[in-house]
């Protein structure tokens, strides 16, 4: 057996249910040593991490957290993929003690694939809490395990844990896991499978496990064990055989039985290895929190009172920080323009490099506030409670109670709008989300809304923005329900969902999180940001010596030869310049329209950029502006975030195209509808 | 009969029958236990398993379990599933006890057409759709602090195995702790922990109070 850790590399991969402490446990075996990425092709991430103890490097890798083994999510099915298809040692199974019940089907499952096991009952000072005393070594047996308790919000058990899973590597055949005997009438038919199964010689597949998810009608199986069958067919019509025998059987379905088999092993098991110190609590602390956080009439009011304190803190701490940092980019600009000589290497440097970090460093602190509120909020246990209370208003959109979060934050930033969709279980509500999100009206749009009321609608500068974020909201739920239709037609995401014990997060584990969410947004947004910002610094300076964006330049010719496309929306070609440069950031838009409206090119007295634009606007066509820029692409900081997110540059495009091409549309439906009207 | 290629005599099918049952409540089928379940003689019992593996349908060695062989293993099936089909339908539908179902069931499986087993089948299963549908109440129609069992999750695919997998297997007992602010989703308390579920899929949950 030794030989086979040759390379003194033991895989690890962590299982567990949603909430059982699993991220904790992994957090605390791994330190700051793990990698997060994505798994191939889809959304769902992927953490790894290295371990030494013992002499031996343990390679952690944590599983998506799943409530069975079955194909039905892609967490589901990653995480079996993993289990069946890669080198494992050793599975280490992470059990929320105060919930063993439910936990362990899970590990039913686990069990049958046959991979050398160690089960981690975390938060096993609950079970005592709770009134429970384990039997370990007794509960270990059953199931042929090793059982080690944890507590892994304090560290407790961690190093135990290793030894038992280097035990378990090293030594495979000392302990066999033993699975679940289901129904007899269930049994005969596996053992009658088995005896007429030909497997070829080179498959790996668990037996057992794969025969019954077949039974089950579980189709990812049933390939699997077609592939791996010298007759595929004739094995698949004997499965198929089975399963309507048992069917007619039970009068009903397999699954049920199946299930019921399961969960009656767990009960058996359960009645062997736990003793009972004192009866249940009748109230749990839960329960009492939950009378007041989800009462019928506070628990609304509550739940938008902490939305808007999240909201504030992340905006207003975020926005304070950002503002310093701005202020040290800015001085880092003037500092590099004084001591430099002017020429394009100085130009590149503060309006392209510095300009661009710039922009990415700003994003810095609301994303990691928010990351810290949101981390709390889903580790106590409330995030579960937000999406109960707003389900209802959000399932009317075609949305899941979830997304509400990322859309309110879209109201601040669109960027960590993005981000905060990671809440989200499904990748179709999760990319349904990140679809409709930048709909949401962003801070860095208002400067440009408050410009254009303030030259054209003075007395009713507060509605006519209000419309403007009515109108984005309306879209967004417009356009969720199109998509909904479209392109997630068979996907109702059904809303199963637990709402875990409230928990006290750990600090550490909030540290990691908000730090590894920071961080990837600085590796994989920040270059994005960064390249742009070049490319649109060098579009705009080229030819050299042309005053930095004006009309001369490479831009100012593009904004020419673009003019025939914003013509029919009522704009010129300054306006199509500075949408173009909003694409950099919407900030830039009025700084944009000041360098080509405002003196520079001129020379002649100093006009203010609201003459400038209360001549070539009417009220129309900035009503026309204001909805193009609510609507077209974000920002190339929210692109970037996006494609991280989507981990697809298909959806990245699409959300691009699809943003440019509604911002036209209704660009010109509004712009028509005023000339129609006389006003245009 | 006369689906199969080889015709097997009543007596042969109930042997095989005796095997696949006792096979699938020990694991094992010898010579004597399946006397036993047929209460005969051990002789005779020898004398079957021979003409069955004739017909290719057992192996057996003496001293040794009987093994029912691939297409043994069918013919022993389709001849238990009548039954138990014949069976079900003496019960839930004519009322019948289940010992008095059980002797009737043996009397009539060999002679039935397989044609008429098949409709009979059907039969027995509207019957039995029909029942759940009008008398039991469905989750979502409950109040908050109802306790009752599941009895049955309707929903097929995707939504009722998640269902199932999360503990709501017939028999288990819940409680309906609230419904959220607007109405849905509904929350239940179930083996021990908080799970909240749309109206629209605790509408799949049929539920004895």
């Amino acid at each position: 057996m030794r030989s086979r850790y040759a390379r003194n590399e033991i895989v690890v991969a962590l299982a567990g249910n949603p909430n059982s402490g699993k991220t904790t446990v992994f957090n605390e075996l791994t330190g700051s040593r793990q990698h997060v990425g994505n798994w191939p092709g889809v959304t769902v991430e992927r953490k790894e991490g290295t371990v030494s103890k013992f002499g031996v490097t343990f390679r952690i890798v944590d599983l998506p957290g799943i409530y069975s083994l079955s194909a039905y999510s892609q967490e589901e099915i990653i995480a079996r993929d993993f289990l069946l298809g890669e080198k494992v040692d050793v599975i280490v199974n992470v059990v929320d003690s105060s919930n063993l019940e439910r936990n362990l089907y899970l590990t039913t499952q686990l069990l049958e694939l046959g991979i050398g096991m160690v089960v981690a009952l975390n938060m096993f000072d609950m079970s005592e809490k709770l009134g429970q005393a384990l039997n370990l070594k007794k509960l270990g047996n059953l199931i042929g395990a090793s059982v080690v308790p944890t507590q892994a919000s304090r560290g407790e058990g961690m190093e135990a844990l290793l030894a038992q899973a280097l035990e378990v590597a090293q030594c495979g055949t000392c302990e066999q896991p033993r699975s679940a005997r289901h129904n007899p009438e269930i049994e005969i038919e596996i053992a009658g499978l088995e005896k007429r199964l030909r497997l070829r010689p080179d498959c790996s597949l668990p037996v057992r496990w794969v025969l019954v998810k077949a039974i089950e009608g579980d189709e990812d199986a049933r390939r699997r064990l077609a592939e791996c069958s010298l007759d595929g067919d004739g094995t698949l019509a004997a499965v198929e055989r089975c399963r309507r025998h048992l069917e007619q059987h039970f009068g009903g379905d397999v699954e049920a039985v199946i299930a019921n088999g399961r969960y009656g092993f767990i009960g058996g098991l359960l009645r062997e290895v736990v003793t009972r110190t004192k009866p249940p609590e009748a109230v749990t602390v839960t329960d009492r929190i939950d009378r007041i956080l989800l009462h019928r009439w506070l628990g609304v009011p509550v739940f938008l009172a902490m939305m808007l304190l999240t909201f504030e803190l992340t905006f207003d701490i975020g926005g304070h920080l950002a503002g310093y940092l701005g202020h040290g980019v800015t001085g880092l600009a003037a500092w590099v323009h004084g001591v430099m000589p002017p020429g394009p290497l100085e130009s590149l440097l503060t309006n392209g490099v510095i300009a661009g970090v710039g922009g990415v460093i700003v994003f810095l602190p609301s994303i990691a506030v928010m990351f810290t509120l949101i981390s709390f909020l889903e580790d106590s246990g409330y995030m579960a409670r937000a999406a109960f209370l707003m389900d209802r208003s959000m399932h009317a959109l075609g949305l899941h109670g979830k997304s509400f979060i990322p859309m309110l934050m879209g109201f601040g930033c669109n960027v960590p709008a993005v981000m905060a969709t990671r809440t989200l279980e499904t990748s179709e509500d999760r990319i349904l989300t990140i679809l409709v999100s930048p709909l949401m009206s962003c801070t860095a749009r208002l400067p440009i809304y408050i410009l254009f009321t303030g030259v054209f609608f003075s007395e009713r500068g507060a509605w006519v923005i209000f419309s403007i974020y009515a109108l984005g909201v309306l879209l967004a739920v417009a356009s969720g329900k199109l998509f909904r239709k479209l392109l997630f037609p068979k996907a109702v995401s059904p809303f199963v969902m637990e709402l875990p014990p409230y928990r006290l997060p750990t600090l550490k584990g909030t540290i990691i999180h908000v730090w590894e969410r920071t961080s990837l947004f600085l590796t994989k947004a920040g270059t994005l940001i960064l390249a742009a910002s070049v490319v649109i610094w060098v579009l705009g300076s080229l030819p050299w010596g042309t005053p930095f964006g004006t009309e001369h330049t490479l831009v100012g010719r593009i904004g020419r030869v673009l003019e025939p496309i914003v013509r029919p929306l009522g704009l010129d070609w300054r306006a199509g310049v500075a949408l173009f440069f909003g694409i950099g950031a919407k900030e830039i838009v009025v700084s944009t329209l000041g360098v080509l409206y405002g003196l520079g090119s001129s020379g002649g007295a100093p006009r203010s950029l609201q003459t400038a634009l209360a001549q070539s606007f009417t009220p129309f066509t900035a009503y026309t502006f204001m909805v193009i820029s609510l609507i077209y692409v974000p920002c190339i900081a929210t692109v970037a975030a996006i494609k991280r997110e989507t981990n697809s540059w298909r959806w990245t495009l699409f959300s691009v195209t699809y943003s440019m091409c509604l911002a036209y549309a209704v660009g010109f439906a509004v712009y028509r509808l005023g000339v129609m009207m006389g006003l245009g | 009969m006369s689906e199969g290629p080889k015709q097997l005599t009543r007596s042969m099918e109930d042997y095989l029958e005796a095997i696949y049952n006792l096979k699938s409540r020990t694991d094992v089928a010898r010579v004597k236990d399946i006397a036993r379940e047929m209460a005969v003689k051990m002789p005779s019992v020898t004398g079957a398993i021979h003409a069955l593996a004739e017909k290719g349908l057992v192996t057996h060695n003496p001293y040794d379990a009987v093994e029912l062989t691939d297409e043994g293993f069918d013919r022993a099936r389709g001849v238990a599933q009548r039954h138990a089909a014949i069976k079900g339908f003496l019960t839930a539908v004519l009322g019948l006890t289940g010992d008095d179902a059980e002797a009737e069931a043996c009397a009539i499986e060999h002679s039935i057409r397989p044609d008429t087993l098949n409709r009979l089948l059907r039969f027995v299963e509207s019957a039995r759709q029909g029942h759940g549908h009008s008398e039991r109440p469905r989750l979502s129609q409950l109040d908050a602090g109802a306790r009752g069992r599941i009895a049955l999750v309707c929903g097929r695919g995707h939504i009722g195995k998640r269902l199932l997998e999360m503990g709501l297997t017939p028999g288990t007992p819940f409680e309906v702790v609230r419904h959220a602010p607007l109405g849905d989703p509904v929350e239940i308390k179930v083996r021990g922990y908080l799970l909240s579920l749309r109206k629209s899929e605790a509408e799949h949950i049929e539920v004895e109070l």
